[in-house]
């Protein structure tokens, strides 16, 4: 109970945010919320499976891509793109899973890996379908037909994000919460106990595979469309791992410690870079620091001292 | 049909210099079972510190040797410190590795720049060799007979040699070798720095015609990672034989189908993944 | 229609041959033990019971129908269950929570996305039976991992009886157990209904001769005896083994 008006405390602040700041900020909350969605996304893998997956982007990337090259060569619909572009990220999760999930974890890493890098150097070098390097400028913020909400205010299209987000944030915890959702808890717990005990293991882990490149894509869209451009950047293991980041930092396994964790970096981000270009080596030493000393993360640590406080007379 | 014969041994060559990162590779996740994400980083800053190197004394040879003690101390330290305390945390292990990628690839971008840098062609080697109509760089040639020297050399090693042997054996079996008085951790460290030894060798030498500049680190590591996929991890014939395939497969790709030339890669590592998920030799 | 038909079946891991045409058969609500010295193959010739291993060569039929290329889970499906040499529960739960998990398989509520877990009560109340069957009751909110050894192997046999199988197999159900603990997880089992075929390993000679009907002794791979507790007891050449082995 205590939760869930938490909850609805911080959706009340989101919506009432906007009204207050500047368009920067509006944009950098925008930034933050399609950054949580990724993360949460990318948790069902790592905290849920404990399949440890660098190659995340591949999905958001996809489905930023689908987006682009559809609504400047094809027609800007939103109710054409926005579907497509998640079904897209669906497909390349579909195949990835396919390869990736036959082998073991030490190998799991390396083939999400190699198969996101390879749709980056596919981006990169097929210039007359994704203009490689240069990337696809001026993509418009579509129309939404017969919905009279138009999503060129930054204000507005923050409320359009947040809408998704809400429903992302429900839908991801709905599924974890689930039968099918305690049987993904039960096979990252001890999988052979679960293959013999009548569960096609594989098959779960599959699926949870593709929800989360599912819910990667759709940050991928709004993503392409708060930003206006998409370059071979979105396939990049950097941003697989600026997704893993918040991850760990929150707490893995948990949905609301990668939301925390996000948010937490962006906001970090967003000040380093008023001081210094090194965002990458912030990134970096931000990640030597959580694996050697919160590998829990927040959420973990939170956890730890609760208990110590319970067992101190 | 000279043409063919000039593209052959540039894909050997690039593919021998491949094999020079992906051994290393093979060796540190054979016997620690971690992917060493940084070894794009070896290769790179190898090339670096002799770029700098030659800018100030011009002698090739030195300039290979600092590269390879610099990178290998860098290496050991690397692991000493941070990467050995995670020793049974193989996640943990590879996070590390990735966190000192960004650390490194953006120093790299500080203290050396953006653009993109060629090393000179030790002069010794300089020119090109000529039969019939085929002209091909004798540096190239170099590098192919290199290639094939470590790589019998490393089999040697593997084979004959008493640290090879342990090697072996903490591959096998790390809680035996152990139990038998083998300095476990000091054999990691040792193999980590081997790496990156040879990794910084490729780097350099390989500088005269892939050059160094920001996103290599990435790029020969997705290469060396697809030799591993293909080969399959833990083997050095395997190392070696993806190593060629991919070289091949990548020079040919790039002249041929320019725009599509990862997808020879591509699709030899989605065959291979398909058909035999631990690579054509794979041991693990 | 026999419970479980092994019928000539090998395996060898590299240059070791660990089973050399085995050949099995156990009555429908038999109680089976497989004895043998360490090394024998009793462990590998359960995997390939179960689908963990695949063998070289030979078919393994559970209650008529060929399994031998069935996977783990769909032999589990067929009521066959199985417990571990080493116990292997989900440590991170509770021994409530341990047993609804199997009980998820049983009751089919697999592939549902959209509603919480927690409502289908029905999965509780029927853990709550199980659980007070095998005494775990009282301590079904506890974390597995601060149970007794002897408590978390009777959880374990839980889990596996919950499918309600028709084969159920056990790999050294006792070892580990202090002499009361044997006691309480050997009556256990005796009490079980014979419409659940029972097939055992154990290294304990007087667990193993109490509790099996029938014994088949494994050695090197092979089948070298098989027969009522009192022949094999007095049997010169099972003697020989074990004193050998020793």
């Amino acid at each position: 109970m205590k939760r869930l008006i938490a909850a609805f405390a911080i959706l009340l602040a989101l919506v009432i945010l906007p009204q207050f700041v500047g368009k920067y900020y509006v944009n950098l909350l925008t930034n933050m919320l399609i950054v949580i969605i990724f993360s949460m996304s990318l948790d069902l893998l790592v905290g849920y499976l404990h399949l440890p997956s660098l190659g995340h982007a591949a999905f958001f990337g996809v489905a930023a891509y689908t987006v682009g090259i559809f609504s400047t060569k094809v027609m800007n619909s939103f109710w054409l793109n926005f579907p497509l572009a998640i079904m897209m990220a669906g497909a390349v999760a579909a195949l990835f899973g396919l390869l990736a999930l036959r082998t073991r974890a030490g190998y799991f890493f390396m083939i999400t890996l190699a198969l996101s890098e390879i749709l980056w150097g596919i981006a990169f070098r097929w210039r007359t379908f994704t203009r490689g390097d240069d990337g696809i400028p001026n993509i418009l913020r579509p129309d939404l037909g017969f919905i009279p909400w138009s999503l060129l205010d930054a204000t507005h299209y923050f409320y359009f994000v947040l809408f998704f987000f809400v429903v992302a944030f429900i839908l991801m915890y709905v599924i974890v919460s689930s039968p099918f959702g305690r049987i993904i808890l039960g096979i990252r717990e001890n999988e052979l106990r679960m293959r013999a005990l009548g569960f096609n293991t594989w098959l779960y882990k599959y699926a949870c595979f593709i929800i989360a490149g599912l819910f990667a894509g759709l940050s991928g869209v709004l993503s392409v469309y708060l930003n206006g451009f998409v370059s071979p950047a979105v396939l990049h293991v950097a941003l697989s791992a600026e997704g893993l980041l918040p991850v760990l930092l929150g707490g893995a396994g948990t949905l609301i410690g990668p939301a925390i964790g996000a948010a937490t970096i962006v906001f970090l981000e967003n000040m380093i870079s008023a001081y210094t270009e090194r965002r990458l080596l912030f990134l970096g030493v931000m990640y030597l620091i959580v694996v050697m000393f919160t590998p829990q993360g927040i959420l973990g640590l939170i956890k730890k001292m609760r208990l110590k406080r319970q067992v101190k007379p | 049909m000279s043409f063919w014969i000039v593209q052959t041994l540039n894909g050997m060559t690039f593919g021998m210099v491949l094999f020079l990162i992906a051994a290393g590779l093979s060796l540190i996740f054979g016997l620690m079972r971690v992917i060493n994400l940084a070894h794009g980083c070896f290769y790179l800053l190898g090339a670096y510190v002799a770029l700098s190197v030659i800018q100030y004394t011009n002698y090739f040879l030195l300039a290979l040797v600092s590269g390879m003690i610099a990178i290998t101390i860098v290496g050991i330290a690397m692991h000493r410190l941070f990467v050995h305390r995670f020793q049974n945390d193989h996640q943990s292990q590879v996070l590390v590795t990735l966190a000192f990628v960004f650390i490194f690839s953006d120093l790299a971008l500080v203290i050396w720049g953006g653009d993109p840098n060629l090393l000179p062609t030790p002069s010794l080697f300089d020119g090109s060799f000529s039969l019939g109509d085929i002209i091909f760089p004798i540096y190239r040639l170099v590098i192919i007979v290199i290639g094939v020297l470590v790589a019998i050399g490393l089999w040697l090693f593997q084979e004959r040699t008493r640290l090879g042997a342990l090697i072996r054996a903490g591959v096998d079996d790390t809680e035996m070798a152990r139990g038998l008085g083998i300095n476990v951790p000091l054999l990691f460290t040792c193999v980590f720095g081997m790496g990156a030894a040879i990794s910084a060798f490729g780097g350099v030498i390989a500088g005269p015609f892939i050059g160094v500049y920001p996103g290599l680190e990435w790029g020969i590591l997705l290469l060396a990672m697809a030799v591993l996929l293909i080969g399959g991890l833990g083997s050095l014939k395997g190392a070696f034989v993806g190593s060629l395939i991919v070289g091949l497969a990548d020079n040919f790709g790039k002249v041929l189908i320019p725009e599509l030339a990862l997808f020879p890669i591509f699709g030899s590592v989605v065959v291979v993944l398909a058909f035999r998920p631990s690579g054509l030799f794979g041991k693990l | 229609m026999k419970a479980l038909v092994v019928d000539d079946l090998s395996k060898s891991f590299g240059g070791l041959q660990a089973l050399h045409h085995v050949s099995l058969t156990v009555d429908v609500g038999e109680r089976r033990v497989l004895i043998g010295p360490n090394g024998a193959g009793k462990t590998t010739l359960f995997h390939t019971i179960s689908g963990i291993l695949s063998p070289d060569s030979g078919a393994v039929y559970l209650f008529g129908q060929d399994v031998t290329r069935l996977l783990m889970h769909q032999r589990a499906n067929l009521q066959l269950s199985q417990t571990f040499q080493l116990i292997n529960l989900f440590k991170g739960l509770t021994v409530l929570e341990n047993v609804t998990m199997a009980l998820q398989s049983f009751k089919r509520l697999q592939y549902v996305l959209h509603k919480p877990f927690s409502s289908y009560p029905y999965i509780n109340h029927q853990a709550e039976e199980s659980l007070k069957q095998w005494d775990l009751w009282e301590k079904r909110n506890l974390p597995v991992s601060s149970l007794s050894y002897g408590d978390q192997r009777m959880l374990d046999i839980t889990l596996a009886l919950v499918s309600n199988p028709r084969l159920l197999l056990m790999d050294e159900p006792t070892s580990g157990l202090s002499t009361a603990e044997k006691r309480a997880v050997t009556s256990k089992v005796k009490a079980l209904s014979r419409e659940i075929t029972v097939l055992f390993i154990e290294h304990n000679m007087d667990v193993a001769l109490d509790l099996g009907e029938s014994v088949t002794v494994l050695h090197m791979g092979q089948v070298v005896a098989e027969g009522t507790p009192l022949e094999i007891k007095r049997d010169s050449q099972v003697k020989k083994i074990y004193l050998g082995a020793e």
